[in-house]
């Protein structure tokens, strides 16, 4: 069960991991995610700091370094072969949009 | 209620209506009547670590109370952002929340509770013989009833829990088989919550008529206010520490302090008088007085008990009414009948057979209707009905029983009788 969780990435978790190409913590996520989404996505604190916890442990990010009790976490590797197999699984729907939308 | 979405919605309503939440315990909300105001709130489940903290603070949450994992936090601005963005995290850290216990500890707690059921038990279904001695250990009865509907409620918390692990796990995927169950459990548990209570009143009640109740309820209000306290460190103070090894370290020690508390209250007699308002007939300077009640009856009991002398012992009961009174006489008669016989050989074999060895506590007790046969019919006008044979008379008067063992004296029985009921 554990295994599924992150089967399918949700759009919050998708921006979470993917500010994090970036050294950050906590707060800097949430405000780094609104704005580069334009405020169109915004990020509850409760979300993420459910997140952070699970994404260590599946070994997506890992925790940099720890300033003034505030937790820096990077993108490990497995995170960003993660977001690239979420990339080839949102052009592989766009593809099949595509073609469906062509026969019409 | 956990899982009720519409929390954070009844919290909001009450505010517009003055109505400010305070607090939340396992069974209930506590408001305070204030203004009428804006106020929204939110539910998390996330520990509150101190960068958390911070964070809430910036954008003007405040924390209000917990139960365990769930906390609430109340902000005054309306239009903050939510805590919770994503609904499928939301449903995840909802599952972390309901995780039953572990199987380890769910099968050493049932095993404990099997072991003190099974020594009631054997008290129990010993006195299964007769209404009689049903109505004499009704106490006991009323205390293994509750172990056992404990040891059930727990079994269906634990099966409660499992479905709503189940229930948010599969709000996930969107379905909701699971809902009637659960509330057919959560009936369940109100029910037998409800025995349980009245059960647990009976035993107070009870309790006054007994000589020991100031002590009993100096005891109750003591064991109270330890339970509460210790709910309140592992429900609240427990949950607000941030790391997570000080937590379980909590958790443990206070656990450890409540049985030492518990068993040391429970074990302390604060009062040590009895009153005994029933003069024996025995003159006696060792005389060994106790007093057995619950609602259905009453016993003095005298005692000398010296391996010198013939064992001498007095018993008066008062019953709650005649029919009462008549069931405990049979009881005691053919309890008396086994107590002053010597079993015969064919039952001392009978009894070797099957277990290897005997002693007296495995001769059988005979009907009353066989019993009352090796007794003698004794007549006085004072009472209604009395039978003696070689070492003990039992009478009844009305709602009284007297039970005494014979001693060498001249017409000992009527000296007796005179003495109680004259």
């Amino acid at each position: 069960m554990a295994r599924r969780e992150f089967e399918t990435l949700t759009p919050q978790m998708f921006y979470i991991l993917l500010v994090l190409y970036h050294p950050m913590h906590g707060y800097d996520i949430m405000q780094e995610v609104s704005r580069i989404t334009n405020n169109e996505i915004q990020i509850g604190a409760g979300t993420l700091y459910t997140l952070l916890p699970r994404f260590e442990k599946e070994c997506y990010i890992e925790l940099v370094k720890e300033e003034n009790k505030k937790k820096i976490y990077q993108l490990t590797s497995l995170g960003k072969k993660k977001l690239l197999m979420e990339k080839e699984r949102m052009l592989k729907q766009i593809q099949i949009l595509d073609e469906i939308d062509a026969q019409e | 209620m956990l899982l009720n979405d519409d929390l954070q919605n009844i919290l909001e309503k009450e505010a517009k209506e003055g109505w400010i939440f305070k607090k939340i315990s396992n069974s209930m909300l506590k408001f305070k009547k204030e203004e009428p105001q804006d106020i929204k709130y939110q539910i998390d489940f996330s520990s509150p670590t101190q960068e958390y903290k911070e964070i809430l603070k910036q954008d003007g949450y405040e924390f209000v109370d917990n139960f365990t994992e769930l906390s609430i936090y109340k902000n005054n601005n309306i239009n903050a952002y939510d805590l919770q963005t994503d609904e499928t995290t939301r449903l995840l850290s909802l599952e972390r929340m309901f995780t039953p216990k572990h199987p380890i500890i769910f099968f050493l707690v049932n095993v404990f509770y099997l072991c003190i059921l099974e020594f009631f038990r054997l008290i129990v279904f010993d006195s299964l013989r007769s209404l009689g001695t049903i109505l004499q250990s009704i106490d006991v009865w009323c205390i293994y009833l509750i172990l056992l509907l404990l040891f059930l409620v727990e079994i269906f918390i634990t099966l409660e829990q499992y479905l709503y692990k189940c229930i948010v796990h599969c709000q996930l995927q969107q379905k909701k088989y699971y809902l009637l169950p659960t509330k057919i459990i959560e009936i369940i548990i109100k029910i037998l919550s409800i025995i349980m209570i009245i059960l647990g009143i009976y035993i107070l009640v009870s309790q006054i008529f007994d000589n020991h109740w100031i002590d009993f309820i100096v005891k109750t209000l003591i064991l109270y206010g330890i339970i509460t306290l210790f709910r309140y460190m592992i429900t609240k103070i427990a949950y607000r520490i941030e790391s997570e090894p000080m937590q379980k370290i909590v958790k443990i020690v206070t656990f450890i302090l409540y049985i030492c508390a518990f068993t040391f209250v429970s074990s302390t007699e604060i009062s040590k008088e009895t009153k005994n308002n029933i003069k024996p007939y025995m003159n006696d300077t060792q005389i060994n007085q106790d007093i057995y009640s619950n609602i259905f009856y009453t016993s003095y009991v005298s005692t000398i008990e010296d391996f010198d002398t013939i064992y001498k012992k007095e018993e008066y009961e008062v019953c709650l009414n005649d029919f009462i009174a008549k069931e405990i006489f049979k009881s005691e008669i053919s309890y008396y009948e086994r107590e002053t016989r010597m079993p015969t050989q064919e039952e001392i074999d009978k009894i070797t057979e099957e277990t290897g060895e005997w002693s007296s506590n495995d001769v059988p007790y005979q009907s009353y209707e066989n019993a009352i046969e090796t007794y003698h019919k004794y007549s006085n006008s004072l009472v209604d009905e009395c039978y003696y044979n070689d070492l003990v008379f039992i009478a009844r008067k009305d709602q009284t029983i007297l039970i005494s063992y014979l001693q060498n004296e001249d017409n000992y029985i009527d000296q007796v009788l005179n003495h109680y009921f004259k």
